[in-house]
């Protein structure tokens, strides 16, 4: 039983030593940001597990360009929504597909489904013009939306680049989907320089 | 016998493979350089999970950094004594902040011998309050051999207040680190009113100091967590008037002249606006932020 027991201590000791914690991940990374972006110490990092959601708030100064890129662990990595927005809830930048977008998505195909349904008993007439007009007009929105889809699936911008006309608090809403099986770390690493105008 | 000989050769086996991983971990850390914009690392976490809503403040140098670019001078007789020591928690904790903006203050406007003092002021008050691993002794070996290096003095004062605020937050110390901010925001802004001289309702400092009013709100939100501690619950009364100043000061959106030189690939966010900061309800800023941060560096 004795041996049992340590068999169990010295299996655990490996993982125990290699567990890193979301702060230390942030130390790390803020010595690869490179001049003239300066590390901004509003960023964050945290542990996140399935369905948990959170809210940062950061303020963004005038005068400042701002960059926020995000880095989360693989194992959950698939299954994160994130956005940015201000007070108001308008969004400049989301990573994943948002919800709406899919909704949006899906009722445009429904509705090309009823289209093509009415062109089969339209053969001829304006009618039929307009409804052809109607399909490669909807064709062409559908095809728009099914490519933001799919790079927000497959290939997503991982971070964002901003100027801020007047001192703001933005808002990154943070989530992982309920479906996920894994637990990991979250981080937005924020970084800002002198803002840079443009021209003589 | 032969049990205990299978148990040390385990022993040697697993310290082994510990050492392997932890090495093939650092290795992975520092590779990690060029990844800012990448998604995908690998970690394992004994983190709490972060806290629902979090509201973040810049660091005081983001404030200095500005007012000295629009052409602002450096006055000395604006920092708290180096000399002064404190001995409660809380005035540590408060005391600490109120050291560390006047170290970013010293570094941004490059007084390097003062810097110096402070950085050491600052170091030995982390050490008094159980921090001493925030800010190695490297960190102060690194300043004194770069003292003409601007750069390398806002790059190592910058990151020991980084290495602070992590500090604390590895030891679950939100609550101080709260503390630390908002005494560092009350320095900082204390610093901003003395610098900005003369008042005008358009001069481009008091605006900046008018639109704090945001970093405010979150240095405030942030202490509410933890408005069910004494000393926090305390600091939140003491910023009231600021509050009600804040409160007072409306703003308005600014058109954009025509001329105006927009680079169009950037990404805007928000509106030109203007503050309406008055010269009264400056004056009552300037005063209640001077008493405010005169109670901190006064109590023991």
């Amino acid at each position: 039983m004795r041996n049992k027991i340590l068999l169990i201590i010295l299996f655990t000791i490996p993982f125990t030593v290699v567990s890193q914690n979301c702060v230390e991940f942030l130390s790390v990374q803020r010595t690869g940001i490179k001049y003239p972006w300066k590390y901004d110490a509003q960023s964050k990092a945290g542990f996140f597990t399935a369905g948990k959601s959170s809210q940062l708030n950061i303020v963004c100064n005038e005068g400042k360009d701002f960059k926020i890129s995000f880095l989360a662990s693989s194992a959950i990595l698939k299954f994160i929504s994130i956005s940015v927005t201000d007070e108001s809830g308008k969004e400049f930048y989301t990573l994943g597909v948002s919800e709406s977008k899919k909704k949006d998505l899906d009722s445009k195909k429904q509705f090309m489904l009823s289209l093509q349904n009415q062109k089969v008993n339209i053969k001829t007439g304006k009618k039929r013009i307009e409804l052809d007009a109607d399909i490669n007009k909807l064709t062409l929105e559908i095809n728009k939306y099914q490519e933001e889809v799919d790079n927000a699936t497959y290939s997503p911008k991982t971070f964002f680049e901003f100027t801020p006309a007047e001192t703001v608090n933005l808002i990154i809403n943070i989530s992982v989907n309920e479906a996920s099986t894994g637990k990991g770390c979250i981080g937005a690493l924020i970084s800002n320089k002198k803002a840079e105008k443009s021209g003589f | 016998m032969k049990t205990i000989k299978r148990l040390t050769y385990l022993v040697i086996l697993m310290i082994f493979t510990s050492l392997l991983i932890v090495s093939c971990n650092s290795n992975s850390n520092s590779t990690v350089e060029d990844k800012t914009d990448s998604t995908e690392t690998d970690l394992l976490s004994t983190d709490e999970q972060i806290p629902d809503i979090v509201y973040q403040i810049p660091s005081p140098d983001e404030l200095f950094s500005l007012i000295k670019n629009s052409g602002c001078k450096y006055k000395d007789d604006l920092l708290n004594s180096e000399k002064t020591s404190y001995e409660s928690k809380t005035s540590q904790e408060l005391n600490l902040g109120i050291y560390a903006a006047d170290l970013a203050y010293l570094a941004s406007f490059e007084k390097f011998q003062q810097s110096l003092k402070y950085f050491s002021k600052v170091k030995s008050m982390c050490d008094q309050m159980g921090l001493s691993t925030a800010i190695g002794s490297d960190m102060y070996n690194r300043l004194e051999k770069n003292m003409s290096n601007t750069d390398s003095l806002l790059d190592i004062t910058n990151n020991s207040y980084y290495d602070i605020i992590q500090k604390l937050e590895e030891t679950g110390n939100s609550k101080s680190l709260a503390l630390i901010i908002a005494s560092g925001w009350v320095e900082s802004m204390y610093i901003a009113v003395n610098l900005v001289g003369k008042y005008s309702e358009t001069n481009e400092n008091i605006q900046r100091i008018a639109s704090q009013k945001i970093t405010f709100n979150n240095l405030l939100l942030n202490l509410d967590k933890y408005k069910d501690e004494q000393d926090v619950s305390e600091q939140i009364t003491n910023l009231t008037k600021i509050k009600n100043i804040y409160e007072q000061i409306k703003k308005e959106t600014v058109e954009q002249k025509a001329n105006t030189n927009i680079d169009t690939l950037k990404v805007v966010i928000g509106q030109k606006s203007k503050y309406i900061f008055t010269k009264d309800l400056f004056e009552s800023f300037k005063n209640e932020i001077t008493a405010l941060r005169n109670q901190i560096i006064k109590m023991s």
